[in-house]
């Protein structure tokens, strides 16, 4: 696995649902802390922390408000493409129903054209297949980039649309 | 991106693939990116899959076919087998694939995060949801107070379900807005022909005179749909004749062979004097009416004596020689032939009256159950009441849970919730008649000042449920609003989102629907409804071809997101509460449910579900159910029978109550009200009006039909106005202004006027004016407050046809909530996350080209918060059409 693949795994995990004890952990090792601190300096009092009920609390109503209810960076394609291509969604879900795709559970109940099931198939596949899907699929990732930029209030997310900037 | 930054996330995507944090890998094929298969395009009949389902988009529930290619709904068709819909459809149906595909449908359980109407919301999952909404019911059960569980309902087609959930669970509550639409109108219905028969079904395929007070199905009606193809035809086929009054050209008025402009509130005046010249004429059917109706004819007579067609005209102003006119027309079309009327007769203060004479124009002329004519269908005869004889009993099979106990005091009642109420309500009820105190079950379910509203079934006064909750009349702990706008589309608005906003009137309010409207954006938690095209449902209505029939609503998709269907809501949420309720719901799965509730259909089930309709054939049509005779079974245990004689007109009796009734000396069926006639002359009236203090001199206390005037429009100064309200033929009240087939059609409600109005206030089409509306001034709520009751402001459009008093507004647009369409807004595209792989949301927001920031006319003004709660008396059906209003330019 690339490292590009590597990150957009973890993007992926943690733009399908809001972030939780486990990934919280994960992003807290010794290994992984130190570089995401590098990436967005302003995470390093999140992550030296002991999240209580109110910071996931904080971080799930930021998820909602980005991403679910009158989002304000809305985590879908159709969101961003235009008539001149073909509808992600569809191919998505044509792949789905031809059995070329097998999401885990936590993904199935979102949009085939949601950006963490597009992250996640990404990550799964070869570098030259990956490259081809995501100029496919993912020639929108700079604008949602820009709008995750643009939207959030909670830095957990702002590290993540800079994360993502190494797949663009 | 500095290349330091990027360093980084490289050296992060080799600590996680060397730290062993791998995301989970999908078993995607390699190679196959989706460029191999093609893209999507056009519907493909020869690859779309043909599903037949029940449509949803209004209160019609038409036969349609989806059409479903690539695990989408592509497109809704009308479904052949149907025989209301006989294949046509409307362009609502299409809405189904709106809103289940808007992209701002709710998908998710969602906890409310902060203060209640803020808007700040978290994802929870449905175990949490379901832990915390049990966790705050199961309590209620345990100490007894079960009915401060309050189910509000918009539009509940579970037939049943919902019932079954809140009886389980012991509350009263289960609430509807049935008074918002239609109870003026049902009452008269069933005071006359019995509780089986809240709706008529007219034979318009061979009618030859249909009078229309006000209805208007080639737009908007229930029954439209069934009725305007049928109505055509016979007016191509045979020449059929339809005469409308209206306050404004509707589109059944526009298509109307004669069209009258008339007065609100005036349209019994038509029908009295219509009665009159019948009488008159000599051309009424006295072998009918002696045989039916429960008042002698010379009664009528006496009663009518004043209402000349001049004098109608004066009320109306309708021509008196076109009131004779029409009226002898009528007579002489007997027995093809039959009134009409709906909202717009029925929705003021004396409306339940103009109702009755309406009504009392069929009988007179001996229509009722006549091929042609004003007949009345097997509805209820699926459950074995009143209908054909031998159709399958169709039951919903899950184990039934008992009803709620009476409120009151006694073996029997629920003394404890009754003696919570206010003492003057406590007082009023004890001192009801016997059949009443049965019937009351608490002022939200059963308003004591209402008894009409309950003395059939529970129709309820929903636009009152709030101002009853202020005033404390009951006690609610959790609320759960499904698929209701009241919040929006209840008169005062305002008044309801003021008690949704109260934490201490309403603690915890759980909102089911598919989209963020105004009522879900008031709730604490909500939870994501399949939509018509993810779920199943039983369906039965009456059907206008007169031959009864049933069909199935089914699933075409799975449901989007995490989204499920209010039956898997309650049952899953029943175990939850656990305490017995679970034994109550006992299937695990949907399809398991229904397949079992229509066993006794003669067909497969497999079958069933490929026509979607079953319709036994060679049935005979519903014409005069009443003259059936009794068969011998149901004869046995009467008072009639081998020794036992009865004299004519006596009625067959069984275990105390009428089964039917002695005509030429033989037992029929007769209609199923307690007496087995048709109640034309009617002592619930005044019964009901002394119970509650409306004064005898009301006109609504009357048993038989008088006219009487709306108090508010007596004597109507020179500067004031009715304001009435209307519904567009692609718009469903307040729930479709967000569905972009409908709202790109219709997305705006300008005030109309008549040219002469507009120009003697001085305006000019297009104009803004404000619009100020009064309270009432009868016997109802907040009845004569003086001063200005609301106000709105909105663009002038001129219309001709419309009566020179009335400016009106349709009321389904002008939404706060429900996204960029609902809204008209283009300022934040916000598509959630819904598998709306058709509809790009950048389409969609480009799409929304009437906004007024793309230099459009806008969305259009919500006009509720202006209209006054006005219940009819002893009914309480929203007088809609009664408000005066002032108008001013802006």
């Amino acid at each position: 696995m690339t490292p590009e693949a590597a990150v957009a795994g973890l993007a992926a995990s943690l733009l399908a649902q809001e972030i939780n004890r486990e990934t919280l952990a994960s992003l807290q090792s010794p290994k992984i802390a130190p570089l995401l601190i590098e990436i967005e300096p302003e995470i390093e009092t999140l992550l030296q922390k002991d999240w209580d009920e109110h910071d996931f609390e904080d971080a799930a109503v930021e998820f909602c408000r980005l991403f679910i209810l009158d989002p304000k960076a809305p985590a879908r394609a159709a969101a961003f493409e235009d008539s001149n291509r073909p509808v992600v969604a569809s191919r998505i879900q044509m792949m789905i129903d031809a059995g070329h795709l097998d999401l885990p559970e936590r993904y199935q109940s979102l949009a085939p054209d949601h950006i963490a099931v597009l992250l996640l198939v990404f990550s799964s596949l070869n570098e030259e297949d990956g490259q081809a899907f995501k100029e496919e699929n993912l020639f929108w990732l700079p604008q949602f980039i820009d709008r995750l930029l643009s939207s959030e209030e909670h830095v957990l997310y702002r590290l993540i649309a800079k994360s993502l900037e190494a797949i663009t | 991106m500095p290349d330091q930054t990027r360093r980084s996330i490289l050296k992060l995507g080799s600590a996680l693939v060397a730290g062993g944090f791998l995301p989970t890998k999908v078993a995607a094929k390699v190679g196959t990116t989706g460029q191999s298969l093609g893209v999507l395009g056009r519907l493909d009949y020869t690859k779309a899959k043909a599903i037949p389902t029940i449509c949803f988009a209004c209160t019609n529930h038409c036969g349609v076919i989806g059409w479903v290619q690539d695990g989408l709904v592509r497109k809704i068709d009308g479904n052949p087998l149907d025989p209301n819909t006989e294949g046509n459809l409307c362009s609502k149906a299409q809405g189904m694939i709106s809103y289940t595909y808007y992209p701002e449908r709710i998908l998710y359980p969602l906890r409310r995060v902060g203060k209640r109407g803020d808007g700040k919301w978290k994802r929870i999952t449905w175990e949490e949801a379901y832990t915390e909404l049990a966790d705050r019911m199961r309590p209620l059960r345990e100490k007894g107070t079960p009915e401060e569980f309050v189910f509000h309902y918009g539009r509940d087609k579970t037939k049943g379900y919902t019932k079954h959930f809140t009886n389980a669970f012991g509350t009263p509550h289960r609430l509807n807005r049935r008074s918002i639409c239609s109870s003026n109108r049902r009452a008269p219905l069933m005071s006359f022909y019995g509780r089986d028969f809240e709706w008529e079904t007219q034979d318009l395929s061979n009618t030859k005179y249909v009078i229309n007070w006000g209805g208007n199905p080639y737009e908007a009606y229930q029954g439209g749909l069934f009725m305007a193809h049928r109505l055509q035809n016979a007016r191509v086929d045979h020449g059929a004749k339809l005469v409308t009054f209206e306050v404004r050209p509707s589109a059944t008025a526009s298509k109307s062979d004669e069209f009258y402009t008339v007065m609100p509130g005036s349209d019994g005046a038509i029908a009295f004097a219509m009665i009159h010249t019948i009488l008159k004429e000599g051309l009424e059917n006295k072998e009918f009416w002696d045989r039916w109706a429960n008042i002698p004819l010379e009664e009528v007579r006496k009663s009518v004596k004043d209402y000349t067609p001049e004098w109608a005209e004066n009320k109306s102003g309708v021509p008196a020689a076109d009131i004779k006119r029409i009226a002898i027309e009528f007579a002489k079309a007997a027995p093809a032939c039959c009134t009409m009327s709906n909202r717009g007769s029925a929705k003021h203060y004396n409306g339940m009256q103009a109702d009755r004479a309406i009504r009392t124009l069929d009988v007179l002329v001996g229509n009722v159950g006549k091929p042609g004519g004003y007949c009345l269908s097997s509805l209820r005869g699926w459950s074995g009441k009143y209908g054909q004889e031998g159709l399958p009993n169709l039951k919903m099979p899950e184990p039934k849970a008992s009803d709620p106990k009476p409120w009151g005091i006694g073996d029997g009642y629920n003394e404890a919730a009754f003696k919570k109420l206010p003492k003057k309500v406590q007082e009023r009820v004890l001192n009801f008649p016997e059949k009443w105190k049965k019937k009351y079950f608490g002022e939200l379910a059963t308003p004591s000042e209402y008894p009409l509203a309950w003395h059939w079934y529970q129709m309820r006064v929903g636009q009152l449920v709030y101002p009853y909750i202020k005033e404390g009349r009951q006690k609610v702990s959790v609320y759960m609003s499904f698929t209701l706008g009241a919040a929006f589309g209840y008169p005062e608005a305002n008044a309801a989102r003021e008690v949704l906003m109260d934490e201490e009137l309403i603690p915890f309010h759980v909102a089911v629907d598919i989209g963020y409207g105004e009522q879900t954006a008031l709730a604490d938690m909500i939870l994501p409804e399949a939509t018509s095209l993810e779920r199943w449902d039983y369906h039965s209505t009456n059907c206008y071809g007169l031959v009864p029939y049933t069909g199935v609503r089914q699933p075409l998709v799975k449901p989007q997101g995490e989204a499920k269907s209010i039956q898997v809501i309650l049952r899953e949420l029943a175990h939850k509460i656990g305490g017995g309720m679970e034994k109550h719901f006992t299937y695990q799965d949907d399809e398991s449910l229904y397949k079992d509730w229509y066993k006794e259909l003669p067909i497969s089930w497999e079958e069933f579900k490929r026509r979607g309709i079953w319709q036994e054939e060679g049935r005979p049509k519903d014409y005069e159910l009443y003259e059936r005779p009794l068969t011998e079974k149901e004869l046995e245990g009467t008072n009639f029978g081998g020794d036992k004689k009865l004299a004519e007109g006596a009625l067959v009796e069984k275990d105390g109550k009428a089964v039917g009734i002695i005509k030429d000396g033989k037992p029929v069926r007769g209609f199923p009200t307690p007496n087995r006639v048709i109640n034309v002359y009617d002592e619930i009236f005044p019964e009901a009006a002394k119970a509650v203090g409306l004064p005898l001199t009301d006109g609504n206390a009357s048993p038989l039909a008088i006219w009487h005037e709306v108090p508010e429009h007596v004597d109507l100064p020179e500067d004031r106005f009715i304001f009435s309200t209307f519904k567009w033929n692609v718009h469903t009240q307040g729930r479709s202004g967000h569905w972009k087939y409908s709202a790109e059609i219709i997305h705006t409600n300008p005030v109309f006027m008549h040219p002469d109005t507009g120009r003697a206030l001085g305006l000019s089409e297009g104009d803004e004016v404000k619009v100020s509306v009064y309270r009432p001034t009868g016997f109802t709520y907040r009845s004569g407050e003086k001063g200005v009751m609301g106000s709105f402001t909105n663009h002038v459009r001129f219309l001709k046809g419309m009566h020179s008093k009335v400016v009106m507004c349709s009321h389904h647009v002008g939404h706060f909530e429900h996204g960029i369409v609902g809204q008209s807004s283009t300022t934040e595209t916000s598509p959630a996350e819904g598998k709306s792989g058709k509809l790009s949301d950048k389409r969609l927001k480009d799409g929304v080209w009437w906004a007024k920031k793309r230099g459009g006319i806008g969305g259009g003004v919500h006009i509720n918060d202006a209209l006054p709660i006005n219940p009819a008396p002893l009914i309480g059906g929203q007088n809609w059409y009664d408000n005066v209003c002032s108008i001013e330019k802006v």
